[in-house]
């Protein structure tokens, strides 16, 4: 470095100890301060001759620990970050330098004491975390292993104590990262990520979340942290729910009318039977109400399973298990009806935590559909065409980390848009008195309570897709918190 | 005899209209979809119908729609017999609506003031 012109070297010498904006004390080593600076005396008040902790920090005694008082003793530099009192009795947070002055003999002489005000910076951090906290949101920063590194209160209050424990365990109650992870594509690409997710709260119910990640750097270093923000929009799900159940009671007091209006025919055969003595009125009126009473019976079941989901049974289940039961029930069926009934089960599936019974009940009906979809197909052609490939329904189950899919495909009659868009959310039958409309309605239902999806895909003449995701999860109603807390020494490689 | 057409898909429905209609010598006919039902009035011109609106394939709707364009059955009365309260029938106004379950007593009621025959017919 080339020597200093004069005038600058005149100019440290004489004015850069008043004129730099740091707060400069030296100290002997009864941590009298020696000689101190313009702005010591601005911040903190008088300073010179004065002990330096009645200084900064309008004490009587010495702080301990004190950082002077070990660079006396060993000549070693430190820092630290200490918060003082000016002279107006208000706080002041500061990052402050101890350097040793030494002697001809290499002894500590004095000490330097240099620092810069960080209150403001402080201040700042102290607003911050107040928004953290007061955002209407839960509001995250997850690390590169996907370790929840600092959560505000609506974490806390949704999934327990969070800090240090992966998301995927504290979400979703799994014990590897979700598939659909948006915090890894943002780790991945820097970039803003939002998905709609299902997550378990402490009490192990299925909540809808819109998750937004977004990289929580200047984009200078390595992209090392997330902040995950997710708004909690279950109720908006049940809102819409609501509006259609709604619909779905005018369709099912149209069906118990129906009902109802047999029971008043059974009534009246029965009734006239006997006064006119007719037996076999008498006799029919008594089977048509009993025909009546079933279906009335069908159709309150129904609303109760859909009011109240199924059985609610969980165990840990092989899910193509609960499909080969569905085959074995309809096989004879489907024969009978001239349709094939194909099943797929695909290779080894872990065991799901399922309401078997209920997810049972949910195929049987989609499988059930299929077959009858295939009557109607083959009723429809039957004039047109013979010798045509039989009518197929396929049960198909494949899974991956994140979840297990049963797809039941029929190459039957297929559906409009309008029956399409109503499935699962009214009471809708394509076959009138014959069908009460509640089975996809319950399907719906149970899928919804296994924080699942329903879906179909079908056009008229086309036959139809129904795909049912239930996501995988351990067992339910254990809190997150049994997760690997802490000890952050995965450095899973898998994550960037 | 006068002749009534009953278009249902419910075989209950059906066999209850019957019986109270025929206790009440009225002659039945009846079918259960609206496209049976509209070749049965093109054969049989009844001289009332009573039309189930909610029906698989076509709806009661359709049917009553397609009926008021044939030149011989446009002016036959129509009496509404569903489950769905009226303000969802897409039928005129004047149409009567019996709604389900239909009380015997109330529907020969109807049966009569639409015909113009009046108790005792």
């Amino acid at each position: 470095m080339t020597e200093a012109p004069p005038l600058v070297k005149r100019w440290i010498s004489e004015r850069l100890f008043e004129y730099a904006p740091v707060y400069i004390t030296v100290l002997d080593e009864q941590l009298n301060i020696v000689v101190a600076n313009h702005n010591i005396q601005a911040v903190f008040g008088e300073a010179d001759g004065r002990k330096c902790y009645e200084v900064y920090k309008k004490r009587d005694v010495t702080c301990q620990p004190c950082a002077a008082q070990r660079v006396f003793i060993d000549g070693r530099a430190r820092r630290s970050e200490e918060t003082g009192v000016d002279r107006l009795g208000q706080g002041v947070d500061y990052v402050v330098h101890h350097a040793p002055i030494l002697d001809e003999d290499g002894r500590v002489a004095y000490v330097a004491k240099m620092s810069y005000d960080v209150t403001e910076q402080k201040d700042l951090q102290k607003q911050l975390d107040l928004v953290f906290n007061l955002a209407p949101c839960s509001v995250a920063i997850i690390n590169k292993n996907l370790r929840i590194m600092q959560a505000n209160d609506h974490v806390r209050e949704e999934f327990g104590e969070v800090t240090g424990v992966h998301c995927y365990e504290v979400y979703r109650h799994r014990s590897e990262p979700c598939a659909d992870c948006p915090a890894m594509d943002t780790l991945a690409d820097g970039k803003t990520h939002t998905v709609q997710q299902i997550r378990f709260g402490v009490d192990g119910t299925p909540q809808n979340y819109l998750v937004s990640t977004a990289p929580l750097s200047t984009g200078v270093r390595d992209q090392d942290f997330v902040v995950e923000m997710s708004l909690n929009v279950t109720e908006l799900h049940r809102l819409a729910e609501v509006a259609a159940v709604g619909r779905g009671v005018g369709e099912i007091a149209h069906r118990m009318k129906n009902v109802l209006t047999g029971l008043r025919g059974s009534a009246y055969d029965i009734r006239t039977g006997l006064q006119k003595s007719l037996p076999e009125r008498t006799q029919g009126g008594l089977e048509s109400l009993s025909r009546n009473v079933d279906r009335l019976s069908t159709l309150v079941t129904g609303c109760t399973k859909v009011t109240r989901g199924v059985s609610g049974q969980m165990d840990a289940v092989d899910p193509r298990e609960v499909g080969a039961e569905v085959v074995d029930q309809f096989r004879d069926v489907a024969a009978q009806g001239g349709a094939e009934l194909v099943f797929n089960p695909g290779p080894e599936i872990t065991p799901l935590w399922m309401d078997a019974e209920g997810i049972t009940a949910c195929l049987a009906n989609i499988v059930s559909n299929g077959i009858e979809a295939c009557q109607t197909a083959a009723d429809d052609d039957a004039a047109a065409s013979d010798g045509a490939d039989p009518c197929r329904v396929t049960l198909r189950i494949d899974s991956d980390l994140d979840q297990v899919r049963f797809v039941v495909t029929d190459t039957g009659c297929g559906m409009d848009t309008d029956t399409r868009d109503r499935l699962f959310k009214e009471a809708v039958s394509t076959k009138g008195w014959q069908g009460n409309g509640m089975g996809l309605l319950v399907a719906s239902r149970v899928v919804a309570d296994h924080g699942g999806t329903i879906t179909v895909d079908s056009e008229p003449g086309q036959g139809a897709t129904f795909r049912i995701s239930l996501p995988r999860r351990d067992e339910p109603g254990v809190n997150g918190s049994k997760g690997s807390r802490g000890e952050d020494n995965d450095e899973d490689p898998d994550h960037r | 005899m006068t002749k009534i057409l009953i278009i249902d898909d419910d075989p209950s429905v059906v066999g209850f209209l019957t019986n109270v209609l025929t206790d009440n010598d009225y002659e039945v006919v009846s079918a259960d979809n609206a496209a049976d039902g509209l070749n049965l009035a093109l054969d049989q011109t009844p001289d009332l119908i009573l039309l189930d609106i909610e029906m698989p394939t076509a709806t009661g709707s359709d049917f009553y729609r397609r009926l008021r364009h044939e030149k011989t059955l446009k002016e036959t009365p129509v009496v509404v017999v569903s489950g769905y309260h009226s303000k969802h029938i897409a039928v005129t106004k004047n149409v009567p609506v019996l709604e389900k379950p239909v009380d015997e007593d109330q529907l020969i009621a109807q049966v009569r003031a639409s015909l113009g025959t009046g108790p005792g017919h």
